[in-house]
């Protein structure tokens, strides 16, 4: 697919807003129009007419905060009616709807609201430094992706690019059921949401290399262990050109044929040896754990250090939504729990474990 | 080198040498078979370096302030009735300090086995003390280690009842060298005549840190839960002893060069001189009662009114009781009353022994007076609010004494808990409950007094402020005697008797002197409120301005980046963009800081707030000022988890943090210092804490009080061209407003001694939530 062309909705007109559409167009990767946000309907009528040409819109979250023009409604009321109709093939194009605002409003009104959150393929904070090129990046890939759902046309083994056969039947869920038609926006939602950004069958890089016990920063092999060796187990459904994922189920039996060992049975030490043996890439350390952890049988990753993690040392997060059952818990390690790091970022224990980390944390004092 | 079997040789002779001597000297005997053990080939042995006398002292105690209050709890549990504390030449590094008290001393068997053995289990294996069965506050073994942490020298006198002489016992800390065997340094004892009957005095010297009178002060709150500010009649003074404990008083003092004892903090110091009123009463021989009614607050000097049995007749006689006496000091725990810190701590030690005592022929009467004992019934009659005002028992600090040594009025129960409750019994407190009651009902008028006085619906109408009505007054007053001097002045010749009139005169001066003081007070006060209010409506702007700058931060980022592509050839101009970018940065992680603050603040939710939270907060904002200014930011120490406060604002913390950091960058500006800064938190006493320290120029012992005043500051005052927002700049209200804001919560914030390395070491400490917060 071409250059994707996203239409920018905010509140203001001035150059603050400007800056926001000319850091993603800088970047070469996307192109951005802005309009300024009007009356309901007619915003409405200009979507059916105007948004043929757009690949996505980009919204800003509280569009009703200029106080100079008359308009009552935020992002989610106008992504809700436009959700409404292009589901009921109303002459409004189905496309990627993205969020944006700065850090603060997201967590007073966005993170408040719940109900609101499927409206979204992905939302982008508005802070001092943004990342245009992972930004832009991503949008590419979700205009690329609604377009290639649109000619898949509900086949899911061409949408994940595998044969999906072998994956826990709860993954494809309502989508298996051949009678029903779906609107391409549900497609994105559940496969985006629930299957790429979550780990389960697919996991990403950090946890690709706990899970192999490798320590990525002191590695120089580590991108050639993973183009040459594991690059067959890579994700290649829709927006993988945006999102890197592995199978997991693939990578555990390419573990085996390459090394005979089983995986989730070595410490980091004996993963990393078993590496070394069958690939010969020498340039592959061992991921030591982190402070005040002890075990090595590395599976996960504490969500604020973002480094390797066993499990059965972690504390599992809160979430807001319950993880489904294939996907995995994601845990917290001592350190990070224990002295509260993250819980800035939302970073909290479950409270299932808050017990296990109380009990832990009077073990270390005596 | 000798082989093992001639050195094991050696050393037997040399032994068998020293034994053999008329005085053999024991240092020399350990030594040598300390020398011989380590020689056997078949068992090896623990030993103890001598270095770990002072790394455990350093480590069990960690402030001074702790350290005496653990002594003093010592004296507790030696169950002396009183302690005194002398601080010499204390305001520098290197004084000392004098510990009397009059408790039960040690033997000498007591003090090899208990004070001079490391980890004895005496205080595990006797909780409660000998004499009056005190439980025991003092932490087992800590009082050694206590002296080594005040200081460099300790002397011990002890002597008991039954000693014919006491003990003396010196043991210079600095002998306790690492790489030295414990067991072979030697510590001098003697027998000298004795002091006093009984009684352990430690003479501490060469203080290792300065004593302020904040922090002596300091040291006499930490023993509150000891404290029973009771007072004494003359005559009970003299016949405590008894089996039941009659009080333990402690008393600090600093000692002048010419012997002069100033006291510094005591029962009166702390709590009496607080008291609202002073009740007193009497039951005469004839059975007239009568009470007494003193207030220097309320400004009512002695007055005393007769109490009857019948309560409608003043005169008539109790009908049993005589000879009774009691005495009580009355608090009413209002903040218009008493200062902040002063209250919270008279209550808590209210809470805890507040009452009125009973006294019979001199000894004290169990249960009474005790917390939970309602004898009197003063807590039933604050239930029942027919009284308003407050007067339950913890309201009170007092005694009855009763004089019936025939012990036919009162007798006591069999079981020995009491009094049987007969119609003596009845009368008395009836008495006591009524007037203690007048009493409070008497206060109460003079404080409304007080209120009506002020009549401000009168005020409004004559449009005169109140001000102004007093100082036409005492004008008016001034003129009046002025005249009536002229007129009488020859009469007053001529009679000599102008006495009563220097009197009034005297009298007015004194009244315009306070006049003006208070004139000047308020003024300061006022010019305090103005400034908070320019402050607080600067907050309001800051917020507003900090919420609209957010909309432009991307912008700077987007425009950075072009610039940066654009100039990507020219070395110079790529620099500055560079710079740019850099400094944006560290102005917007300030920006969101300050938005956290503001817009906490205006949730007006108080929440429970864990040290750690606030103390990582803090460190990312000034993260990029900290590398900028080249400083050194230690990580910030926890000694333990779960330091939640009692519920606080968020944003105060900022407040309080930022304090800290600006007063630490003034002050490693003008030292000139490398800027280390050092954050270190944990809990005490029901307390958690938190310390600041930094090496600028630190504040000198003189100031450290001062500091919290309000427009003290170290800065010179700003030009009168400067802008305004640099005339706000240094003008001493910060420490002052975080002193206001820890206060409020019932907490504390001093200039601790500074930690080992630090010049300046500011401490806080605030109420810990009591149960445990889940997160």
């Amino acid at each position: 697919m071409n250059k994707a062309s996203y239409i920018y909705i905010d509140d203001f007109s001035d150059s603050s807003v400007m800056a926001i559409r000319d850091g993603l167009q800088d970047t070469n990767i996307i192109d951005v129009d802005f309009i300024q946000v009007a009356e309901f309907k007619q915003m409405i009528l200009e979507f059916e007419g105007e948004l043929k040409r757009y690949d996505g819109v980009i919204l800003d979250l509280r569009l009703d905060g200029n106080a100079a023009i008359d308009v009552k409604f935020t992002a989610s009321g106008l992504a809700q009616e436009l959700r409404n109709r292009s589901a009921a093939n109303e002459g409004i194009k189905d496309v990627p709807i993205i969020l944006c605002s700065t850090d603060k409003k997201i967590r007073e009104y966005y993170n408040r609201d719940h109900t609101s959150h499927d409206l979204f393929d992905y939302r982008f904070v508005k802070d001092s430094s943004p990342n245009w090129d992972k930004i832009a990046t991503k949008l590419q890939s979700l205009a690329n992706g609604y377009e290639q759902l649109k000619k898949f046309k509900g086949n899911l083994d061409e949408i994940l690019y595998r044969d999906t056969k072998l994956l826990d039947s709860r993954i494809l869920g309502k989508f298996s059921d051949k009678d029903s038609e779906f609107p391409i926006h549900e497609y994105s939602q559940h496969f985006l949401k629930e299957v790429i950004r979550k780990p389960g069958p697919l996991i990403q890089e950090k946890l690709l290399a706990s899970r192999l016990g490798i320590d990525i920063e002191k590695s120089q092999d580590w991108s050639k262990l993973v183009d040459d060796f594991f690059s067959d187990e890579m994700y290649q459904g829709v927006f993988s050109d945006a999102w890197k994922r592995w199978w997991m189920d693939r990578i555990q039996n390419k573990f085996k044929s390459l090394t005979g060992k089983r995986l989730a049975s070595l410490n980091a030490v004996q993963r990393v040896n078993s590496i070394v043996a069958a690939t010969k890439l020498s340039s592959l350390v061992p991921a030591e754990p982190i402070e005040k952890s002890i075990s090595t049988k590395f599976w996960t990753l504490c969500e604020y250090y973002k480094r390797p993690l066993d499990p059965l040392e972690g504390y599992k997060i809160h979430y807001t939504k319950e993880p489904k059952p294939w996907q995995d818990q994601m845990y917290l390690s001592f350190e990070a729990a224990s002295e509260r790091k993250g819980l800035k970022s939302g970073l909290k224990v479950h409270a299932d474990d808050i017990e296990k980390l109380k009990i832990a944390k009077q073990a270390v004092k005596n | 080198m000798m082989d093992t079997q001639t050195q094991i040789f050696s050393l037997k002779r040399k032994l068998n040498e020293e034994l053999e001597k008329e005085n053999s000297d024991n240092s020399v005997v350990l030594s040598l078979s300390h020398e011989l053990a380590k020689l056997d080939n078949q068992n090896v042995r623990f030993s103890v370096d001598a270095g770990i006398i002072n790394r455990l002292g350093l480590e069990l105690v960690g402030r001074h302030e702790t350290a005496v209050s653990e002594l003093v709890k010592n004296a507790y549990d030696a169950d002396a009735l009183e302690v005194n504390l002398i601080f010499e030449n204390a305001w520098k590094e290197g004084g000392k300090l004098t510990i009397e008290d009059n408790g039960l001393g040690m033997t000498r068997e007591q003090l090899i086995n208990g004070f001079m053995r490391l980890s004895s289990a005496d205080k595990i294996h006797n909780p409660i003390s000998g004499r009056y069965a005190r439980y025991r506050a003092g932490k087992k073994g800590i009082g050694r280690f206590s002296t080594q942490r005040l200081g460099t020298k300790l002397t011990v006198i002890t002597q008991t009842l039954e000693s014919q002489e006491a003990i003396s016992i010196t043991i210079a800390w600095n002998d306790f060298e690492s790489d030295k065997e414990l067991l072979l340094i030697s510590n001098q004892i003697k027998t000298i005549s004795k002091i006093k009957d009984e009684g352990t005095t430690l003479i501490i010297e060469g203080l290792r840190d300065t004593w302020t009178d904040a922090m002596i002060k300091r040291a006499y709150r930490y023993t509150s839960n000891l404290l029973q500010p009771f007072p004494l009649s003359d005559k009970r003074k003299k016949s405590e002893t008894d089996r039941v404990d009659p009080g333990f008083k402690s008393k600090y003092f600093r000692k002048y060069e010419e012997g002069h004892l100033e006291p510094i903090i005591d029962d009166n110091e702390a709590f009496f001189q607080h008291a609202l009123a002073e009740v007193e009463g009497f039951v005469l021989d004839d059975g007239q009662g009568c009470w007494s009614l003193k207030s220097d607050k309320l400004g009512f000097t002695e007055e005393i009114f007769f109490i009857g049995k019948d309560r409608n007749k003043d005169k008539s006689k109790f009908e049993f009781i005589r000879d009774i006496h009691f005495k009580c000091y009355y608090f009413i725990y209002e903040s218009s009353l008493l200062p902040t810190q002063t209250l919270s701590f008279i209550k808590s030690v209210a809470n805890e022994t507040g009452g009125i005592r009973l006294y019979r022929n001199g000894f004290r009467v169990l249960p009474y007076g005790e917390k939970g004992n309602d004898w009197i019934g003063l807590d039933e009659s604050t239930r029942r609010r027919a009284i308003i005002a407050p007067h339950q028992n913890n309201s009170f600090f007092g005694f009855v004494e009763i004089n019936d040594n025939t012990g036919h009025l009162f007798e006591e129960t069999a079981s020995r808990e009491g009094l049987i409750e007969n119609e003596a019994f009845q009368e008395l407190s009836d008495f006591i409950y009524r007037s203690i009651t007048s009493a409070v009902l008497k206060v109460a008028e003079l404080r409304n007094r007080k209120g009506t006085a002020g009549q401000r619906d009168w005020e409004k109408r004559e449009k005169k402020p109140a001000e102004q009505e007093v100082d036409e007054a005492i004008f008016e007053l001034e003129t009046l005697i002025e005249n009536e001097e002229g007129l009488e002045d020859q009469k007053a010749k001529s009679n000599g008797t102008s006495d009563s009139k220097s009197h009034f005169k005297e009298k007015i001066g004194k009244l315009k002197a306070s006049r003006e003081k208070e004139k000047e007070e308020k003024k300061g006060l006022i010019e305090e409120m103005n400034m908070l209010r320019i402050l607080a409506g600067l907050g309001l702007v800051i917020g507003e301005f900090v919420h609209e700058i957010d909309r432009f931060l991307p912008a700077f980022d987007t425009d950075i980046r072009y610039l940066k592509r654009a100039v990507a050839d020219l070395t110079e101009a790529l620099a500055r963009t560079e710079r740019l970018d850099e400094n944006l940065k560290s102005f917007s992680t300030y920006t969101a800081y300050f938005y956290e603050a503001i817009s906490r603040n205006v949730l007006r939710d108080l929440d429970s707030i864990e040290l750690r939270d606030v103390v990582y907060e803090f460190e990312d904002v000034v993260q990029e000022d900290i590398k900028a200014s080249n400083y050194i930011f230690y990580k910030p120490i926890f000694e333990d988890y779960d330091l939640w406060t009692v519920p606080m604002h968020k944003s105060e913390w900022a407040s309080i943090l930022f304090n800290f950091y600006i007063n630490a960058k003034k002050a490693i500006k003008r030292a000139e210092s490398k800027g280390q800064i050092k954050i270190r938190c944990g809990r005490e006493r029901g307390y958690v804490f938190l310390e600041f320290s930094d090496d600028g120029d630190g504040i000198p012992v003189e100031n450290r009080d001062k500091v919290f005043n309000a427009f003290f500051t170290t800065t010179s005052a700003a030009g009168r061209n400067e802008p305004e927002g640099e005339s706000l700049r240094g003008i001493g209200l910060g420490l002052k407003i975080v002193k206001d804001i820890v206060e409020s919560y019932g907490g504390e914030i001093l200039v601790a001694n500074p930690e080992e390395g630090f010049n300046t070491t500011m401490r806080i400490e605030i109420p810990e939530k009591k149960e445990d917060k889940d997160e």
